[in-house]
């Protein structure tokens, strides 16, 4: 049975649609869908956009069309990869709470718990990354606690900062350049998750694990100094 | 040879036809806003179609030439004149050392390209030379032009052949209501009947919140069958999102991936058109099938490849020409 539909996005994509959930397995099914679009090598292909159950399959209309790529498509059998692919695990340092985050003590009161304890439940969890979208490098993460979810700010603010960590509702993130948005901000990486002068400029990659541990004023200086590296 | 900004106009960038590879990584596709306009340019200056080119949006630059170069303005119907002479657009045009490039202004477009017959001397970034300001990626710092800025060139072509033919058609006048065609979805199936029928029958009217990111288009609410909120997903260029207050027109430098309803997706042919509009101009959307979105498209690039063939025709005599 097919486990997907292939929809037109105007005369230059198509969106290859599988179940609409956050799963684990979905992801997976996406991304062995990507790998397979990449190995095919099929014409007239500009880009791919993998998403949490979804890929943005672009195209050039006028090397290709709709028809032919949608048949190229469905004549694919994603297989998983036969060596199994290590999932990278990434330790995100965070300065939790003031002097760049205003926001944790909005967090604890909503969920009735201390500001330590929100942190170390912030920090306990491990993340998976389902897809990097919205912003350069902005990963959306699954899997945070449901003790510390909390409804979105409903005055967005204009100006987040870089490095911003935060959570929106069941999410959790950190902004990797500048940025308006409504999550409340509960901390502050000095690593740099977005680098436009670097050769691969996105830090993370969809199925990547994060974990966040808590750092304090000297330790963010620190690496903020040897220029925002992840300390390995 | 280099080109002196001498006043930088409002938003005016190095672009091509787009950043494609890193999308899948949050990065922008950007480039060229009117795709059609920076190739009808590149074509009239005997330029690849897709070689980066000078973006103006709003109000143009004023650049000074240190020599002599070929060059062609091509898009919106803008003012602007070659030292104190008014010229036109869509034309071949040859500075000299000295001149003075002024752009003004359109009354009734959003955008221009300026195509010069040479190359950037710059280096692309991850594989182009579309600049998005947001995300400080492009060739130039990846930020819009300032004055004072020097943009030098090389491999400066000295001569183009018929150059006297080198002329395309400008667009044509705005209709009252602009029509663009689209192609339905693909979330068209979390829209009620109601909500679709009233996106085709609205006129819509370009809101002044637009930008290259995208067009809010002020009008009536399109109903949706369930919540506003879809799972993110990847995003086109020309994707109608519905909000819960309005539609957002995606233009190119939209966020790679979204997580709106998209009751439809402008085609390719008409993406410059919708590019153009302007604060104030009305809208209203057309939906056709893959079939007539494919044949649009042919049509316009024909056009393209017959002036090519005009314009690059060498003549019987051509090698004794000077």
């Amino acid at each position: 049975m097919k486990e997907y539909e292939i929809l037109p996005c105007g005369d230059t994509a198509v969106l290859i649609r599988f179940e609409q959930k956050i799963d684990p397995a979905i992801l997976r099914q996406v991304t062995m869908m990507a790998n397979a679009i990449k190995e095919a090598e099929i014409k007239g292909i500009l880009d791919l956009i993998p998403a949490y159950a979804s890929i943005l399959v672009c195209i050039d209309p006028l090397k290709t069309d709709m028809r032919s790529i949608i048949a190229e498509i469905e004549k694919l059998k994603p297989e998983k990869q036969s060596e199994k692919e290590e999932q990278r695990m990434i330790r995100i340092p965070v300065l939790y709470g003031r002097p760049f985050a205003e926001d944790l003590e909005h967090v604890a009161k909503h969920a009735g718990i201390s500001i330590e304890e929100v942190i170390r439940i912030h920090t306990a969890n491990t993340y998976p990354v389902y897809m990097i979208g919205f912003l350069p490098g902005f990963p959306y993460l699954g899997n945070l606690d449901e003790r510390i979810h909390t409804p979105r700010r409903t005055e967005p603010r204009t100006d987040i900062p870089a490095g911003a960590v935060g959570i929106g509702g069941s999410q959790t993130g950190v902004y990797p350049i500048s940025s308006p948005g409504g999550w409340h901000i509960i901390g502050q990486t000095p690593v740099k998750l977005y680098d436009s002068d670097q050769k691969q400029p996105v830090l993370l990659q969809s199925g990547d694990l994060i974990q966040f541990y808590a750092i304090n004023e000297d330790e963010y200086e620190k690496i903020e100094k040897a220029g925002g590296k992840l300390c390995l | 040879m280099f080109v002196k900004v001498k006043q930088s106009g409002a938003v005016t960038t190095i672009q091509d036809t787009g950043r494609y590879g890193f999308q899948g990584q949050g990065i922008p596709v950007s480039g060229a806003m009117d795709p059609l306009a920076m190739k009808m340019a590149n074509i009239l200056v005997g330029n690849e179609e897709n070689h980066p080119v000078i973006e103006c949006i709003g109000i143009g630059p004023v650049l000074e030439f240190s020599d002599s170069v070929y060059f062609a303005v091509s898009g919106g119907n803008f003012k602007m004149q070659l030292n104190d002479e008014a010229i036109q657009i869509n034309h071949l045009y040859l500075a000299k050392k000295d001149d003075v490039l002024k752009i003004t202004y359109s009354a009734s477009h959003r955008s221009c390209i300026i195509a010069f017959a040479a190359d950037f001397d710059l280096a692309p970034v991850y594989g182009s030379y579309a600049t998005d300001i947001k995300s400080r990626i492009g060739p130039y710092e990846g930020r819009k032009f300032k004055s004072g800025d020097i943009i030098t060139l090389k491999n400066v072509k000295t001569k183009l052949p018929n150059e006297k033919k080198r002329i395309m058609e400008d667009y044509p006048a705005k209709e009252a209501v602009t029509k663009i065609r689209v192609i339905p979805g693909p979330n068209e199936d979390l829209f009620t009947d109601d909500g679709i029928k009233i996106f085709y029958q609205s006129i819509y009217t370009i809101s002044p919140k637009s930008d290259k990111m995208g067009f809010r288009l002020d009008g009536e609410t399109v109903e949706t069958t369930g919540s506003h909120d879809i799972l993110s997903a990847g995003i086109a260029d020309g994707s109608i999102q519905i909000t819960s207050q309005q539609p957002i027109l995606m233009m190119k430098d939209h966020a790679a991936t979204g997580g709106y309803p998209v009751i439809a997706t402008v085609i390719r042919a008409d993406f410059p058109k919708a590019s153009q509009l302007m604060p104030g101009d009305q809208i209203q959307f057309q939906m056709v099938s893959i079939e007539e979105a494919a044949d649009a498209l042919k049509k316009q690039n024909q056009y393209l490849e017959e002036k090519k063939k005009v314009f690059e025709k060498k003549g019987i005599f051509g090698r004794f020409r000077r």
